[in-house]
Formats: structure tokens, sequence, C-alpha cells
């Protein structure tokens, strides 16, 4: 019966069957494949997506910073005013001001560092203790209290 | 007997191809929600940039049709009912036509 069983499975017929398993193996690793390769490009993706998040928001908020005077958080404007002509000054920065920046932060992120040098010194105020390995740092260039400087702000995503 | 083999081997083929079908359909169907999720997030902080370029770069308006709805420091789109949000730097006032909370460049 055995024999039987055997003959019946390995005559002619099992070359065939042979050659349809790998062909059919093959046709399996190369959709597997596909289906792998679109997964990544869904996952950089997403990837691309946080880290423009980071980007614009530390520049967002570097640009604020240089270009505006918010009383409430320095850290988003701590231009100075010139009371003469009634209107805020762009790039010059107030050292007092930026000494008063507060932490900032959103849902997916926030503020870690603002950095200046000043007099011969750099100056770094620490807004956040968090810990994130995924952080960016954005410089711009003011004048602080008439001295030309360059203001560095660092943000990082919340992990 | 070498149909009966051919018939076995194509049952088993045939198996192999429905489930290789059904397997593709449901990858395609949660790459269908990923996708609408990745086209609403992306949106919503499309609309976070240019409401946080306003604010940060003292623009006045903005004439172009946002696909997003705004309430407070969050904006929110939708794509395909996937909705999905971000923040802004600033507070926006009005839903309908985006206002945004900037500062005033001119002093007292």
């Amino acid at each position: 019966m055995t024999t039987t069983s055997i003959n019946f499975f390995s005559k002619k017929g099992a070359i065939f069957s042979i050659d349809a398993l790998i062909a059919f193996t093959l046709t399996l690793l190369i959709l597997l494949s596909f289906v792998q390769l679109t997964t990544n490009i869904f996952v950089q993706q997403k990837e691309q997506v946080k880290q423009f998040y980071l980007e614009e928001k530390t520049l967002m908020i570097a640009d604020s910073l240089v270009k505006n005077r918010n009383l409430e958080n320095s850290l988003l404007g701590a231009c100075a005013a010139d009371s003469d002509k009634k209107r805020i000054t762009g790039n010059e920065i107030e050292e007092q001001l930026l000494l008063q920046a507060k932490p900032f932060e959103l849902k997916e992120f926030f503020a870690k560092e603002l950095k200046f040098e000043t007099k011969g010194m750099t100056k770094i105020i620490s807004l956040n203790n968090k810990e994130s390995e995924n952080c960016l740092s954005a410089k711009r260039f003011a004048l602080i209290d008439g001295e030309k400087s360059i203001i560095e702000i660092k943000g990082c995503l919340i992990e | 007997m070498n149909s009966i083999e051919a018939i076995i081997a194509l049952i088993v083929m045939l198996a192999g191809l429905g489930a290789i079908l059904t397997s593709i359909n449901y990858v395609q169907e949660d790459y269908s929600q990923a996708n609408d999720t990745l086209t609403a997030k992306t949106q919503a902080i499309s609309c976070a940039t240019i409401i946080d370029s306003i604010y940060s770069n003292s623009a006045t308006t903005h004439n172009e049709e946002l696909n997003c709805l705004t309430e407070s420091y969050n904006v929110k789109s939708t794509h395909n009912n996937k909705t999905k949000e971000s923040q802004t730097t600033t507070e926006t006032i009005n839903e309908l036509t985006i206002e945004v909370k900037t500062l005033d460049h001119y002093i007292n």
C-alpha cells in the first residue's frame, strides 16, 4: 500500500510538482518583497512628516524671536521697541527680554534650550529638562543690545 | 494517476493563490487607511505652517483656501474620515476665515 502511494506521487508528475513549487515560492517571495517595500515607503514618509514638524516649529520660533515682541513669553519675541518711531525693531534684541524666556511646549514639541553670545560670554537658558533624541537647532543672526550675536534655539520632539 | 496529481497540485496552488489575494486585499485596505491618515496629518501640518508663518513673519493676510479647522492652538484636518491634528505657536481666533492672533508692530 505504501509502495503504491510512493509510486503514485514519484512518477513522472513529481518533476512538474517541484517545478511548480519553485515557481510558486519565487512568486511568493516577489510579492513579499513588494509588500515590504511599500511598508518601508510608508514608514519613511511618516518619519519625514515628523521631521518636517520639528523643523517647522524650531524655525518659526527662531523667526518669531527676532521679529516680534511678546511680553507674555519673550521666547516668541524679544525685539526692542523704538519709542520715537513707535514701532518694534526687527533683529534688534533686548537681552533683558531674552533672559526672561519661558518654557514653550506643544503636544508633540518642546523648546529645550536657548543659547546666545553677548559681551564675549555664551549664555545658555535651559527651558525644559525633558530628554529627547530627536532635536534640531536653528540659528539666527541678530543684534543683542547693539552687539552682533548669534542666537540658537534648540527644539525637540516629545518621545 | 497523473491527472489526479495535477488536480491536487492545482487545488493546492489555487488555495495558495486565494490566501495571497486575501492577504493583499487586507494589506491594501491598511495602506489605504495609512495613506488617508498621512494625508490628513500632512494637511494639518501645512495649515499650521501657514498660520505660524503669518505670526512669525508678521504677515497680514493669506488668500488661499485651507482644508483645515482651527480651534485655539489646534488645527484639525480630515481626509476620508481620518482626522489628524497639529498645533500652532499662536492662537487662532476665527474658525471659518482664519484670523491669527498676531502681535502689534506699532507701539503707543
